[in-house]
């Protein structure tokens, strides 16, 4: 059963909210109710519409937010509550909010709740035209910096891919930002060449931007352990970051996504009895957990 | 069959290469392969096939590689009855708590009494809003929520019944109601918000249109732009993220990374949309299928991570996404298909243009629906993720039972009915079958249906009777389209393992569902 406690403040509330009524003891009340149960959406809006109603201080709103926030970073509700604040605040300068939104990323920096409210708050106020330039170079600096500490952190690509390719206006929207973006990703490829998100990264750009996957080869061929002569221009010409020589200690080889890359290379060029074998090897020697998948794309392969 | 879906047991014990690059994913990647690879270390392998299980000793509830059901019906059973002081945090998600807990049972082959059915019914009853639509609670107390709304119908689909007090005859008066609350909450930009002054966010799309699916209340001004909402939430990984913001000039950018709730939910979502036949032939906004399924396999854990899932690209694998990633690779499996036959038909489409004169017009060309095709290899480790349940998210034997996240966390009814749902689909293998659809569609009468839906704004219904029964009669076609392939059962260490099917996309047995998807179109085939 529920404590007594609760209960009481449920049939409390219960009263107050058939009444309609907006007061103080409605937003002490919400509160009491919020602290033992951050999930109830009913009491979050109840309070939300009466602070508006009452025209509170929402600046307040806020800082007892702050505290609440780092208990409950995993409640839908917690965030919603700030995004209507801000939304309602409105302030010509967000950037002490984006502070404080590093700030929470620090001790959890893959809260997903966390990223998605910055999302918004860079979406939603650069839509009002409130974020300088200078802020949209400081955000990205600050992303690179959480790449830095942990290039694994897939958390932290998503928001690149906000900063350098969705948001409007953002640097790849020039051919220029695209071979900047390439280069960053097959940077990171190198330095972590098992790092999913880095070739998740660099597979997404090309997508993207509609760009064949086979000029970047001699980037990726050293992880397969092929010979890289076949198709492949000499490497002087070759504008794009190279692997390390020697590669990162504890770096096996073939990379399973570096062979899926030279597979559908392959395909690209038509060589689809050359792709299928590739995907074959994945199939039967070195990625088995997904078997049954490199075994489909074979298939596809030998009925083209 | 294993070639395909090795056996973690046949699987070199690999850790995530380090590349001489320490980080705290890799630190926290470490811990959890240490936990669950001790676990398997500790088990010799289940017997993989049913087949070959009859001689296997049976009985002893505590054998490591048992789905040791007993366990886990009790701590569902205690859940469900005793409500203990803990269980605050869940007072605006009870129909969840009902859902978790009825869904899991039925998996797990549990039959309730009637006098339990008829108390859940009434609560639920309790929960239905007079503005339409469930709340998390009693709806004296709590708004209504689209949340609560699809867990509380899709709960009603396994305990009511068309009788007096068996909740479908509420639920029928109340879809008008239901559908107003859906369109309040609908967004310009075809979002949902999930409550008044709520969030938008994918979960919500995707419950309110299982239950206008479900209960028939599709109409074009509910549909408006929704599938732009979904398709923008893909991101450049292939999974979808949980939202999406609306530019005012500028393509839609997704708001967070992908992820396997979300994805779910998108890939759900866009099933949904697609049995619908709008007249406008771009309805849905295409997604990239090819991409979804490879995200979705990707999420697949390690050998030594025991073949669970992850939710995301270098996060840790956790059994609730066994049926957030793993339940959803039967539909995108589907919509793969449907993009290469789509493909095939327009290649053949010229080929034909080309050579007209050959007689051949006429063909296939009237066949609207593509055959049922030759079985394809599994798309993602089935075996491997009936051993991840089976070891590492089952609460230790001999203590309070239940599934959960990972070796170390608390097990609770939400990861309970999550893992034993990606176990159902990891089990069997359900296909949408076109032969199934079509027979469906044939077998429709158009005469019988529950009242047409009323639109709010004068315009926002179908354009006309014909174009409100097509579509009826295609949306209730594919919703029951899915059957479970013969022969494919595959069920590791013994067929008492085994759980039943469920259905992909709206997650509850193909038993429940088709009664009471016929009573609401009142269809009796």
């Amino acid at each position: 059963m529920y404590s007594a406690e609760y209960r009481d403040a449920m049939d409390y509330f219960r009263a107050i909210a058939a009444s309609g009524e907006k007061s103080e003891r409605a937003l002490e009340l919400t509160e009491t109710v919020i602290r033992m149960n951050p999930a109830h959406y009913t009491v979050w809006q109840y309070r939300m519409a009466t602070l508006l109603e009452l025209k509170k201080d929402l600046e307040e709103e806020l800082q007892l937010m702050n505290a609440f926030a780092v208990e409950n970073l995993k409640s839908y509700q917690v965030w919603h509550h700030r995004l209507l604040l801000l939304t309602h605040i409105s302030p010509q300068d967000p950037s002490s909010e984006i502070d404080y939104i590093h700030q929470a990323l620090l001790p959890d920096p893959k809260n997903y709740h966390t990223w998605a409210y910055l999302h918004w708050l860079y979406s939603h106020f650069s839509t009002l035209g409130r974020i300088p330039d200078e802020q949209w170079k400081h955000e990205q600096q600050w992303c690179e910096e959480m790449l830095r500490v942990d290039g694994r952190n897939n958390s932290a690509w998503g928001w690149r891919w906000f900063l350098r390719v969705a948001r409007p206006g953002a640097a790849t929207s020039q051919a220029d930002g695209v071979k900047e973006e390439l280069n960053y990703a097959l940077k990171a490829i190198h330095l972590i060449p098992h790092n999913v998100s880095a070739w998740n990264y660099l597979r997404g750009l090309l997508k993207h931007f509609k760009l064949p996957l086979t000029p970047l080869l001699p980037a990726v061929i050293p992880y397969t352990t092929r010979p890289s002569a076949t198709s492949v221009e000499s490497s002087s010409t070759f504008d794009f970051p190279l692997p390390s020589d020697p590669l990162p200690n504890d770096t096996p080889l073939p990379v399973s996504l570096a062979l899926e890359y030279l597979g559908d290379s392959l395909i690209e060029q038509n060589q689809t009895t050359e792709a299928g074998q590739v995907f074959e090897e994945l199939s039967l020697k070195y990625d088995r957990m997904r078997a049954g998948y490199w075994e489909y794309r074979r298939r596809e392969c030998v009925e083209e | 069959m294993t070639t395909f879906a090795p056996s973690i047991y046949t699987l070199p014990s690999t850790p995530y290469p380090s590349n001489s690059y320490p980080s705290s994913t890799l630190t926290e990647q470490y811990e959890t392969e240490d936990l669950i690879s001790s676990l398997f270390e500790l088990t010799s392998p289940p017997t993989s096939d049913i087949r070959s299980s009859s001689s296997q000793s049976r009985g002893s509830d505590s054998l490591p590689t048992t789905l040791r059901k007993g366990e886990h019906t009790k701590f569902l059973a205690e859940g469900f009855f005793r409500l203990s002081g803990k269980f605050v945090s869940l007072d605006a998600s009870r129909p969840w708590l009902i859902f978790w807990t009825v869904h899991s049972l039925d998996l797990l082959q549990v039959a309730l009494d009637q006098g339990t059915k008829d108390r859940v019914v009434s609560t639920e009853l309790h929960f239905l809003s007079p503005l339409g639509g469930f709340a998390g609670g009693p709806s004296n107390t709590q708004l209504p929520h689209l949340l609560p709304t699809y867990a509380a119908v899709s709960s009603l689909v396994i305990v009511g019944n068309a009788g007096p007090g068996g909740g479908w005859e509420e639920l029928a008066n109340a879809r008008q109601s239901i559908y107003e609350f859906f369109m309040r909450c609908k967004r310009p930009d075809g979002g949902f918000v999930v409550c008044q002054d709520g969030e938008v966010d994918v979960r919500g799309t995707y419950c309110l249109l299982v239950v206008a699916t479900l209960l028939d209340l599709l109409t074009p001004e509910l549909l408006h732009n929704v599938d732009q909402f979904i398709a923008s939430c893909q991101t450049y990984e292939g999974g979808f993220a949980c939202s999406t913001f609306p530019f005012p000039s500028s393509p839609r950018a997704a708001m967070a990374e992908a992820h396997g709730g979300y994805t779910s939910c998108s890939l759900n979502s866009y099933f949904l949309l697609k049995s619908i036949p709008m007249p406008d032939p771009a309805f849905p906004k295409p997604i990239d299928a090819h991409a979804a399924l490879r995200w979705s396999v990707l999420q697949q854990g390690e050998a030594i991570e025991g073949g669970g899932f992850r939710g995301r690209t270098n996060k840790l694998v956790d059994g609730c996404y066994s049926w957030w990633v793993g339940g959803a690779i039967p539909v995108v499996e589907e919509l793969v298909k449907r993009e290469k036959v789509g493909r095939e038909r327009m290649e053949k489409k010229v080929s034909r243009i080309e050579k007209v004169d050959e007689e051949e017009v006429g063909v296939a060309e009237q066949e609207e629906d593509w055959e049922d095709e030759a079985p394809a290899p599994p798309l993602f480790n089935r075996v491997a993720l009936q051993e991840f349940t089976l070891i590492a998210a089952q609460q230790e034997p001999g203590t309070t039972g239940g599934l959960r996240d990972k070796p170390g966390k608390r097990p609770d009814q939400y990861h309970t009915c999550n893992v034993l749902s990606g176990l159902s689909t990891a089990q069997h293998r359900v296909v949408h079958s076109a032969s199934t659809v079509t027979a469906n569609k044939a077998a429709f009468d158009s005469s019988k249906g529950l009242p047409a839906i009323k639109p709010v704004s004068p315009d926002g219904g179908w354009a006309s009777e014909e174009e409100r029964q097509r579509v009826r009669r295609e949306v209730w076609a594919n919703a029951l389209g899915w059957v479970e392939e013969e022969g494919s059962e595959l069920v590791v260490g013994g067929k008492e393992n085994r759980v039943n099917t469920t259905t992909p996309v709206f997650n509850i047995l193909g038993l429940r569902l088709k009664p009471f998807i016929n009573f609401f179109y009142c269809q009796d085939s």
